[in-house]
């Protein structure tokens, strides 16, 4: 009954249009002549939506990845690897998407039968065993002295149309994605995998696909952030990067187009929120330099767990049962 | 190089294995209790072992006492700490669903690790322990080890032990098994789960802390970031050793710091963290239940 | 109903705050001219304890330039003070990107000074050189910040020792003191070369002082042999795998190449679980007040190489005067004064650097300021130079002189202090072996 009812919720077609309306108006921004800082700012908030929609949709078919920072890692290392080798531009970005995606289905073909904190642990472990090859194959990766990437665009408003592009393009793949029966079928497979067996789906496939299709955006995304930073080394496997998009999605709402971009939203909000009060905080007591870059995480961190107890499903959902109560 | 190794060192190889085994021991096996009585995965493990140590560093300052002792306290402080984030985090989200608890456990990692970073900074701290000068010398396999090193296998045995009679000889021990067989039977049969839930809770945390003293007071590893990886490699362990399985913890654990020290010595430093993912992702493969499978599902 | 207003409610005060925010960037003007120097520094993460000692040696060195009446502009026709911007790279690369972007972009630097990390340097410095700002690195010692072959590195300037000279310095002295030490006092056989174990923390900094080492023996043909060779993860801290695989090779000494808690941990674990009694040889990386800290009693005897001695017995009178100074200002949170360290050093020393060529330049653009800094020449401050003058050569590199300081317990004010012992225009003492020091002959 329950899982009936909640299978009626999860597949009314999602909404693209208000996202995609909500960064079309981004659009004009670098030509308002903003400082250029806040165009970068808004070029890594991008990243971040791009990115945690990429963990969005795998976490749509029921399949919570911990380690995505190794997608995010093989797209720009093999992006990196390829452009300084070669000297083709662009080219690595597809060739980034694509290991990325391999790997997508190497690890999705380890993960298929695992429950959700094997999953965790082994999508984990997966970017851990990636930063010691890459610290200990130094021939190919640069080791610990990590890789300059060659610049592809010539300045921050190139980049921050590219990431525009670049995420608006996600969402829209995601979107139609989820709108298919292949998307019926990951709501289905996260809802009950029994069940979803039971009605001839076939379960290994699409959760594979998933995979596949999830770390192919994030190893593009990741290929492109490399040229963006235009240096790379390990820390990009980092736990960092793994759990940024979880927070993101949980706090903006799981399985839904909008949750990444309001979970961005929110952590950008709070970062330029204490950049700016920073002076002030500083000016009452020096000391506070020390720990002030950790109040953004803390209160990031609270957030998720009152998101967690209080409103389950992630911001989204709640406000859409405000701004549309049922009928 | 690593071919021409002597004895004592080999004796001494083995050694820190195993005392970082012992770590590992404390920390799976708190782990595994709350795993098999709620059949939640408390990745934020490793911080109530960090805030452990603090309570054990600030009181063996502020208040002179040994640390070994102040390892009551800690066990006190951290066990209330524990019973309460059952209450008023894990409670309300127990049987809603498997990702939501492991996505509040990682909200709880940013909560408690940056909220420690705020009040005490970064830097790394160790406990100074009174022995801290005194080693012991084995004739036989001509070594010297630092007294605090034996005292730590001997802490964490005690614990273990009373941990174990705990578990298995006493009534609480009995209920605490009985839920974690089947919560709806013990329900049923008049245990008070929740009470088991909250219990089970405080007392898995109160052995992280334990945990977390002795490793502040062997290495200088109290920091807030420090815990966050200890907790993930302890939960390989008991996936290793057996969801549920007291011995294999304490058998997992003690490998596990075996294999760790035996991948610096043979494969470099770089290892130390890939080699129990390594071996957790191969051990999934083979079987996807882990080693010793799940009683229940 | 009623929720439905407070939600739009609490979604109108979302907007205005973001608009707010948006009008903040859109609209903050520069009030007065000042001159804006940026630092870039390490003020969380494993390399906080340096980054800290960064910037309060930057606080104090502005303090001290405006207190004179700050730097004299001509093109502005009087003098401008100097305010200093920060910017926190939290010792990862995207962060550092994140902070220099915001201190040339936000805060409108005229010059940067700083970076600590090696790894985080070099993601860092790429902004500065994108957008032509001149940049004099104070922390970072791989010499690939200035050598990039894929970048134009001209606005780039090295104002601090490179791994090159750590390990010069270091394998010379073993051969010049530690060799005939051991000779004199029977430790060793004179046909014997010195065993040399290594143990560097696995990134650009640890790995090369290890790849210069090699070089610098085979190079000058010592009789010097590694026989072992380890690394760590950074912020490790857990060393003594490491150590007991060090001690089965019986060195003679123990160069050792981490960040300051790193290192003064390894050595504490070394004497005190692995009970390996030799000689450890920390570099200038770890010449802070955490440092002396940490190791306490178990510091006695043992060596680090430095260019700036903040413990050391008086061997310079700017260096007295800046020591002084400094903990004069800076009092730790019990009123005791904290104790400069290295990287500090090089920060107060660039910030004057930087200031002199402001003034030679006379303006403010960005181009002129890098020339001057190109072609400065003044006397040296608190690092010592071999012709006693501070100027950059082809590589925008420095020439410092660093030498070798043996620590010394002194068990009545339970403190550290540190005695020159290499090279012999500086010595002050000469280099013991600790009483319990052991190696193959013991």
């Amino acid at each position: 009954m329950k899982t009936i009812s909640n299978l009626r919720i999860n597949l009314k077609v999602p909404r693209v249009y208000l996202p995609v309306l909500l960064l079309a108006t981004c659009l004009p921004i670098p030509l308002f002549g903003f400082s250029s800082f806040f165009v970068f700012v808004l070029t890594v908030t991008f990243f971040n939506i791009s990115y945690s929609s990429s963990w969005n949709l795998l976490a749509y078919s029921g399949q919570a990845s911990f380690g995505h920072a190794a997608f995010l890692g093989i797209g720009g290392y093999t992006t990196a690897i390829f452009t300084i080798r070669t000297s083709i531009p662009w080219l690595g970005l597809l060739l980034g998407a694509m290991a990325s995606a391999f790997a997508g289905i190497l690890v999705g073909l380890t993960c298929v039968k695992l429950r959700e904190w094997f999953l965790a642990l082994v999508t984990l472990g997966f970017s851990i065993i990636l930063v010691a090859f890459t610290r200990e194959l130094d021939w190919l990766t640069g080791g610990v002295h990590g890789l300059a990437v060659p610049s592809l665009l010539p300045s921050v408003n190139h980049y921050y149309y590219g990431m525009l592009a670049l995420t608006v393009f996600s969402i829209f793949i995601i979107y139609l994605i989820l709108k298919s029966k292949t998307g019926l079928a990951f709501a289905a497979i996260r809802e009950n995998e029994l069940e979803a067996k039971a009605t001839g789906i076939d379960v290994v496939k699409y959760k594979l696909l998933a995979f596949t299709i999830s770390a192919f955006l994030a190893g593009l995304i990741g290929a492109f952030y490399a040229h963006f930073m235009a240096y790379i080394n390990d820390q990009i496997y980092g736990l960092d990067y793994s759990f940024l998009p979880i927070i993101i999605s949980v706090i903006g709402g799981i399985g839904t187009i909008e949750g990444p971009i309001i979970g961005s939203a929110l952590l950008r909000f709070i970062s330029e929120f204490l950049r700016i009060i920073e002076p002030w905080a500083l000016k009452i007591d020096p000391v506070v330099i020390l720990i002030y870059d950790k109040i953004e995480p803390l209160v990031m961190g609270v957030i998720l767990v009152a998101v967690i107890i209080l409103m389950p499903k992630g911001i989204s959902p709640w406000l859409r049962k405000y701004l549309m109560p049922k009928r | 190089m690593p071919l021409e190794i002597s004895l004592s060192t080999l004796v001494q190889i083995v050694i820190w294995g195993l005392i970082n085994g012992c770590i590992y021991v404390l920390l799976a096996s708190g782990l595994n209790l709350i795993f098999g009585v709620m059949k939640v995965v408390n990745f934020a493990h490793g911080e109530f072992m960090i805030l452990g140590g603090y309570v054990s560093y600030w009181v063996s300052i502020y208040a002179g006492l040994n640390p070994y002792f102040s390892i009551f306290v800690s066990i006190g402080v951290i066990g209330i700490v524990g019973v309460l984030t059952e209450r008023v985090c894990f409670r309300r989200v127990l049987g809603t669903s498997k990702l939501n608890e492991i996505v509040l456990s990682l909200g709880l990692i940013y909560v408690l690790q940056n909220a420690m970073s705020v009040l005490w900074t970064d830097k790394e701290r160790q406990i100074s322990s009174p022995f801290e000068f005194i080693t012991v010398h084995f004739e036989i396999i001509n070594i010297n080890m630092r007294l605090d090193l034996l005292i730590v296998i001997g802490v964490t045995v005690l614990i273990m032990a009373g941990f174990y009679i705990l578990i298995k000889r006493t009534k609480i021990g009995r209920a605490i098994r009985a839920t974690s067989q089947n919560r709806s039977a013990a329900m049923l049969m008049g245990i008070n789960v929740e009470y088991m839930d909250m219990f089970s809770f405080g007392l898995g945390t109160a052995l992280a802390a334990t945990a977390g003293t002795l490793l502040a007071i062997l290495f200088p590893a109290l920091y807030p970031q420090a815990g966050a990886m200890p907790a993930l490699k302890a939960f390989t362990i008991i996936v290793l050793g057996g969801l549920g399985s007291t011995i294999g913890a304490i058998v997992g654990g003690l490998a596990y710091g075996l294999a760790e020290s035996s991948a610096i010595a043979i494969l470099g430093g770089t290892w130390r963290d890939a080699i129990a993912f390594a071996i957790l992702i191969l051990v999934l493969v083979i079987r996807p239940t882990g080693l010793f499978g799940e009683k229940e599902a | 109903m009623k929720k439905r207003t407070q939600l739009i409610l609490a979604v109108a005060i979302i907007a205005i705050i973001a608009v707010s925010i948006a009008a903040y960037y859109y609209l903050t003007v520069p009030p007065e001219r000042t001159i804006k120097i940026g630092l870039v520094a390490s003020l969380t993460g494993p390399g906080s304890a340096e980054g800290a000692d960064m910037q309060r040696a930057a606080i104090l060195a502005v303090e001290e330039i405006n207190a004179a009446g700050g730097v004299y502009v001509s093109e502005y026709g009087r003098n401008l003070t100097v305010t200093l911007e920060i910017g926190d790279d939290k010792t990862k690369p995207a962060d550092g990107v994140i902070a220099v972007e915001e201190l040339i972009k936000s805060k409108n630097v005229d010059v940067l000074v700083g970076g600590l990390s090696s790894s985080v340097t070099l993601a860092s410095q790429v902004p500065a050189i994108d957008n032509n700002v001149p940049f004099v690195i104070t922390g970072a010692s791989t010499p690939q910040v200035t050598r990039r072959t894929d970048k134009n590195t001209s606005y780039m300037f090295h104002y601090c020792t490179i791994i090159d000279d750590y390990s010069e310095t270091i394998v010379k002295f073993l051969n010049h003191t530690v060799r005939p030490t051991l000779i004199d006092e029977g430790r060793m056989d004179p046909e014997r070369n010195l065993r040399l174990a290594m143990l560097v923390r696995n990134d650009a900094y640890g790995i090369g002082c290890y790849d210069t080492t090699v070089r610098f023996i085979n190079d000058l043909g010592l009789p010097i042999e590694i026989v072992e060779y380890q690394k760590f993860e950074p912020g490790a801290t857990d060393f003594t795998t490491q150590l007991t695989l060090i001690q089965a090779a019986k060195p003679d000494a123990v160069y050792h190449a981490g960040l300051t808690a790193e290192s003064s941990n390894l050595v504490k674990q070394g004497l005190q679980n692995v009970g390996l009694k030799t000689i450890y040889i920390a570099v200038e990386v770890c010449q802070t007040p955490q440092f002396y800290e940490i190791l306490g009693s178990w510091g006695d005897y043992q060596i680090l190489e430095s260019k700036f001695g903040s413990k050391a017995a008086s061997y310079s009178d700017a260096v007295d005067t800046y020591i002084a100074n400094y903990m004069q200002r800076w009092k730790d949170a019990q009123g005791n004064p904290i104790i400069p360290g290295m990287m500090g050093a090089d920060t107060y020393d660039a910030i004057y650097l930087i200031c002199k060529a402001i003034e030679n330049a006379g303006t403010l653009d960005k181009a002129k300021i890098r020339d001057e800094i190109e072609n400065i020449e003044m006397d040296q401050m608190l690092i010592m130079m071999k012709n006693g003058m501070i100027w950059f050569d082809q590589n925008h590199e420095i020439d410092p002189i660093s030498f070798i300081e043996q620590m010394t317990w002194n068990s009545t004010t339970s403190q550290l202090t540190t005695y020159i012992v290499y090279p012999d225009s500086l010595k002050q003492r000469d280099f013991e072996l600790p009483p319990d020091y052991e190696n193959e002959y013991s």
